[in-house]
């Protein structure tokens, strides 16, 4: 067995392992990345669409990752009334996340972390209640590594911090069950990003058409698990292809969990961060985690790297990686669950009528400044919190 | 095609079932689980059967129907040969 030392173990690798093995890297301290797959970015669980507003902060985002501009977003209501709202400019892009992903973990590997693919951790190494490392298995073989912090990046199911005594599991109310098919050679309108909402539809979620190309796109329908019947995703989503593309080719299908409450209050244990989905770090009005999790990757990777440095892994000291966050993501996330919550209750009848009423708006172009001027009689503020979480995450 | 096929052999098994060749990995059911009695394997999750708590909240977070109760013990879905 190869016993191998580092500072930072990071497992997982989307763009939030990513991101937190590139911080602490370019921080000089030791670091190693763990991906399960054999590849970085696939296979891809995600509509791939992201704002561009904020993410320039982080990562320079190159045409090679971007499948699709996307100037609007119209979204529909249970009877198919579509509002758009009129973007003036770049609303956001919907990447190539096999390619974005791969990308960050060049990145990372570039800043100094060792990087490595088909190594699936399989347990945390804890001697008299502390952690010291890593298992995991490569091909078959059993490998150790030793460490002095794990950041779990693990995605939704967040094994590490279950392992580490993190209270991660997703609550049943907010869990969105969610499949997706990439659709090729439809028609359709490829500038805007389509959301679909209703309660028979995508109970507690919403479906979405999200452009790959011009006659390409990722469409999905995520539902809540408890608000749904088991395979209700699946089976709405196929009714839902049918309806607006009749049987289209399908180039990729993927199936997901997103985790849409609220950030875990406390995504650290002594010697160990949690980032990204692992963290619940994803936005529960839209499900958007690509932005969130290059945040918290970020600051996560910062702070453990910071608690190398001053010799101290103790949940005490990472406990400020959520005043790191505190503004981009607690607050955004708190907000966008109220709203959630608040769109959920909406009724199917509810929905259509504020449709209608927006879209006797004939021929004028819908800004978000319009559209709260011309009133949405029933939910102004809700419609427009609607449409500003969609516009920034 | 899958099958239901009678399995007396695993009537001590876990009351909840897995279609392998039906499962993504996506680890919805993993994240749900609270007593976290579900691992991911290289083909599908599988389940433990003294930790499972019979909630049944992993077949509602499943998006493809993979997990399935065993109807009395003796049901699976298994891959027809």
């Amino acid at each position: 067995m190869n016993t191998d030392q580092y500072d930072i173990v990071v497992v997982g690798g989307g763009p939030a392992g990513s991101m937190a093995a590139k911080s602490a890297a370019s921080r000089d301290v030791r670091t190693l990345l763990l991906e399960r797959d054999s590849a970085f970015g696939v296979p891809v669980r995600c509509a791939e669409g992201v704002s561009t507003k904020f993410i320039g902060k982080y990562v320079d985002i190159e045409p090679r990752f971007i499948a699709r501009k996307i100037e609007s977003i119209a979204l529909y209501s249970p009877d198919d009334t579509g509002v758009t709202v009129d973007n003036t400019g770049e609303l956001g892009v919907v990447l190539e996340r096999a390619i974005f992903d791969r990308h960050l973990a060049e990145l990372a590997a570039e800043a100094g972390a060792h990087v490595q693919t088909k190594s699936d951790v399989t347990g945390l190494i804890i001697e008299k209640g502390k952690i010291k490392g890593v298992r995991y298995s490569q091909l078959g073989k059993e490998h150790e590594v030793r460490c002095k912090m794990v950041i779990g990046a693990d995605g939704v199911e967040s094994r590490i911090g279950r392992w580490a005594g993190i209270k991660s599991e997703a609550k049943p109310m907010d869990l969105e069950s969610a499949y997706q098919k990439t659709l090729a050679n439809i028609d359709y309108d490829s500038r805007k990003i389509h959301i679909y909402l209703g309660n028979s539809l995508a109970p507690g979620g919403y479906a979405w058409i999200f452009p790959k190309g011009e006659r390409t796109a990722n469409v999905g329908i995520g539902v809540k698990t408890l608000m749904g019947n088991p395979g209700e995703a699946k089976r709405n989503l196929d009714e839902f292809i049918k309806k607006h593309f009749g049987n289209p080719s399908v180039v990729s299908e993927t199936a997901g969990g997103i985790p849409c409450g609220t950030p875990l209050k406390e995504p650290f244990a002594d010697g160990v961060i949690l980032v990204g989905d692992a963290a619940r770090h994803c936005n529960p009005l839209t499900g958007g985690g690509i932005y969130t999790a290059i945040v918290s990757g970020h600051y996560g990777g910062d702070v453990a790297a910071d608690a190398i440095e001053r010799g101290d892994v103790s949940a005490n000291f990472l406990k400020i990686f959520n005043k790191k966050i505190y503004k981009d993501i607690i607050v955004v996330h708190n907000r966008a669950y109220r709203i959630a919550k608040a769109v959920a209750n909406l009724s199917d009848e509810s929905l259509n009528q504020t449709a209608h009423e927006l879209s006797k708006n004939n021929g004028e172009k819908l800004s978000m400044r319009k559209i709260f001027i011309h009133g949405l009689a029933r939910y102004p503020k809700l419609s427009m919190d609607i449409m500003k979480a969609f516009l920034t995450s | 095609m899958n099958k239901i096929v009678a399995r007396p052999d695993l009537k001590e098994d876990t009351p909840i079932i897995v279609a392998k060749d039906v499962c993504d990995q996506c680890g919805s059911c993993i994240a749900i689980c609270s007593p976290n009695c579900i691992t991911l394997e290289s083909l599908a999750v599988s389940i433990e059967s003294d930790e499972c708590i019979r909630c049944g909240f992993c077949l509602h977070a499943c998006p493809v129907e993979a997990l399935r109760w065993r109807d009395d013990g003796v049901i699976i879905v298994d891959k027809e040969d």
